[in-house]
């Protein structure tokens, strides 16, 4: 039987949506005074006006309930659903106030593409922006990345009794330490560490480049932030070809590789067990899924007359199926670039786009943890079928543990693979229907779904309406695996459902 | 049916162009009779390799270091840039490149269209022979809107008064 929510429960998600938006509304200060240092005074007043509504818009919900009550299991599959889509909704108002984008929905988009870690984008004249919503763009790949959710545990913002649930709600399968709270501590650690690094190293690339120090620096924080969160977002409309250096594609080759790691993997490399990523089914199938496209990819450039060097085998090649594979979406081609590159090549990089990276990490896509779980039961299925009737066949795997392979862990496995695909496909199927072609439509489809962010070119600020709404709602639950979307529809209907009279 | 009809009706209200975009946007300088902007150079490269094009853009950003002491200059136009590399001595001559406070030196550039350069890790782009400034380029106008100081005013007392409304509630709720 489905449940409705009641008052009581509504108020109290609205109360801890509210909670969330003000958090957005700190936030915001960051582009605010970025502007003020670098003297852009309209950027300013855009982050002002979009700092206060924020915070207009989160105290009116949280004084739906004062009194900041507990919240149950289903309540924080609803938050978490709905946390993301307020994020992006007032995390859209200074970028619409720019005049980079055609429309607030435009920057609805981008709103939702950065905090998704999508990184596709409508935005217009992206090579005059200001520094300050460059920024916003930036940073809203890093709360995205490390989830909405993870940052307010991690800010110990009272969200009563119901952190775990909600941070499982974010599409997060595991906890690294016992507690949730020092969990979502440890994962901003991480990623601290790693911006610091990443924003040193391309730093010094950039100023050896000829960039001046500020430009330097903050082109360096963005493009560590959009590689380490597997965003994708640029400061350029070149995006990563820009700045033509194999140094810096490099940098972000690593970035890349350790945004899509499961933060579990992190956790066991910081304390020393190197031993667990050469064993772990996640990393292997990752490893041997990267292994493959690249294969794919280099039989393409083999047989085609442009690319063939090797250095454009790993500038071409191997980084966009890396940027594919880890959900970044940093290019280095045009769009239109892509066909020259092979049959081969585009397939490579759509089943890169489309298996993902880890769980527990802050790339999109199926992840290859479930990929490793379904091909794992595959060999179970041809062991039992080769075995005597009356043999128990079991199959163990190690995922930061040993363990054996259940029914129930293929049916999940199973289940995520299905919805994707099916998210993929229907994707395809309405951007075919707008008149793209099929193919074009179907990398549009999963680049979205998949929170990867490279484009073909459909993608853009003249592409028609309904796409980009489509795209907003792929790029939406596909960040939260669907499972939070799904509730809210449920409930949304239920909510909206005319209530039966019993005898009627 | 009335629920889809209203879906429809916030997605259009949110799809109307916003009026900022045409205040921001500064006319470009009128192309030269027999040069293509950088987003007819990247179409022609997908069809055609090694040609010697003419190109007018704005340079954008900064010169950025190249292999052989030379230097990437970026040319935008039609909403599309690409990589020109020039020699040393021309990229220093482009004194204002473009950003938020300015608009870029326009240049017309002779070379040759590369669509995947060997020497270059297999980038589109195009090897200059020669470089000419058209335009030196030009500060932007940025000014502040008088009804977004207004709005801002107007957020700020809402704000205000709803974390007086809050703090109140909360006050009479635990008390």
């Amino acid at each position: 039987m489905w449940v409705r929510f009641t008052l009581a429960e509504a108020r109290g998600i609205a109360h801890y949506l509210g909670v969330l938006v003000l958090g957005m509304a700190a936030v915001m200060l960051v582009p605010l005074v970025t502007a003020v240092a670098v003297a852009e005074w309209e950027p300013a007043l855009d982050y002002f006006i979009g700092s206060t509504v924020a915070a207009v818009i989160g105290l009116a919900l949280m004084l739906a309930d004062v009194t900041a009550p507990q919240i149950s299991h289903r309540q924080s599959l609803l938050i978490s659903a709905l946390a993301w889509l307020f994020a992006a909704l007032v995390g859209a108002v200074p970028l619409a106030l720019s005049g980079n984008y055609g429309s607030y929905l435009d920057a609805l988009f981008d709103a939702m593409s950065g905090f998704t870690t999508s990184g596709l984008t409508v935005a217009q004249d992206l090579d005059h922006m200001a520094h300050a919503h460059n920024m916003w763009r930036h940073l809203t790949h890093l709360i995205g990345g490390q989830g909405i959710i993870v940052a307010a545990i991690s800010l110990a913002i009272a969200l009563k009794g119901g952190a775990f649930s909600l941070y499982l709600a974010e599409g997060r399968d595991e906890r690294i330490l016992p507690n949730v709270m020092h969990t979502a501590r440890f994962i901003w650690f991480v990623t601290a560490v790693w911006v610091t690094i990443g924003t040193a190293a391309l730093a010094v690339i950039n100023w050896l480049s000829g960039m001046t120090a500020v430009r330097g620096l903050l082109h360096g924080f963005w493009l560590t932030i959009a590689a380490f969160d597997t965003g994708g977002f640029g400061p350029m409309s070149q995006n990563a070809l820009y700045y033509h250096s194999p140094y810096l594609e490099f940098g972000l080759l690593v970035l890349m590789l350790a945004g899509t790691f499961n933060f579990n993997l992190h956790a066991d490399l910081w304390r020393g067990d190197r031993l667990e990523v050469f064993k772990n089914i996640e990393a292997r199938t990752l490893a041997a899924n990267i292994a493959i496209c690249v294969g794919l990819v280099a039989v393409s450039f083999g047989a085609s007359s442009l690319m063939g060097t090797d250095a454009e085998l790993w500038r071409k090649g191997v980084f966009h199926i890396v940027s594919a594979n880890s959900g970044t979406g940093h290019q280095t081609v045009y769009a239109g670039q892509w066909p020259q590159m092979g049959g081969g090549a585009i397939f490579g990089v759509v089943l890169a786009m489309a298996f993902g990276g880890m769980v527990s990490s802050t790339a999109g896509g199926i992840k290859s943890l479930r990929i490793g779980l379904i091909l794992s039961s595959v060999v179970l299925s041809v062991k039992q079928a080769l075995s005597p009737t009356s043999a128990v066949v079991r199959l163990h795997f190690h995922h930061l543990v040993d363990r054996f392979l259940t029914p129930e862990i293929t049916a999940s496995a199973f289940t995520y693979f299905t919805l994707y695909v099916v998210s993929y496909i229907s994707g395809g199927v309405i951007g075919a229907a707008y008149g793209y072609a099929p193919a074009e439509a179907v990398f549009e489809s999963v680049s979205a779904a998949a929170n990867v962010g490279l484009s073909v070119g459909i993608t853009g600020p003249m592409m028609p309406t309904g796409l980009k709404v489509l795209y907003i709602v792929q790029m939406w639950s596909g960040r939260l695996e669907f499972l939070s979307l799904i509730a809210l529809v449920v409930a949304v209907f239920l909510a909206i459902k005319p209530h039966r009279r019993a005898g009627a | 049916m009335t629920r889809l009809l209203s879906l429809a009706l916030v997605v259009c209200i949110l799809a109307i162009p916003s009026p900022a975009r045409a205040a921001t946007l500064l006319p470009p300088v009128p192309l030269t009779p027999g040069a293509m902007t950088p987003a007819d150079a990247v179409e022609l490269g997908l069809a055609q390799d090694g040609v010697e094009i003419v190109l007018q853009g704005e340079a954008i950003g900064e010169a950025l270091a190249a292999p052989g002491g030379k230097r990437w200059v970026n040319l935008l136009g039609d909403a599309v840039a690409i990589g020109v590399v020039v020699d040393a001595k021309g990229a220093a001559e482009v004194t204002r490149f473009g950003e938020y406070r300015q608009r870029g030196a326009t240049l017309l550039v002779r070379g040759r269209l590369n669509s995947a350069c060997d020497d270059h890790g297999g980038d589109l782009d195009v090897h200059a022979t020669s470089v000419r400034i058209i335009d030196a380029g030009h500060t932007s106008p940025h000014v502040v809107h008088p009804n977004k100081l207004l709005f801002a005013a107007a957020a700020a007392v809402a704000a205000m008064g709803l974390v007086a409304h809050y703090r109140r509630l909360r006050r009479r709720t635990f008390l």
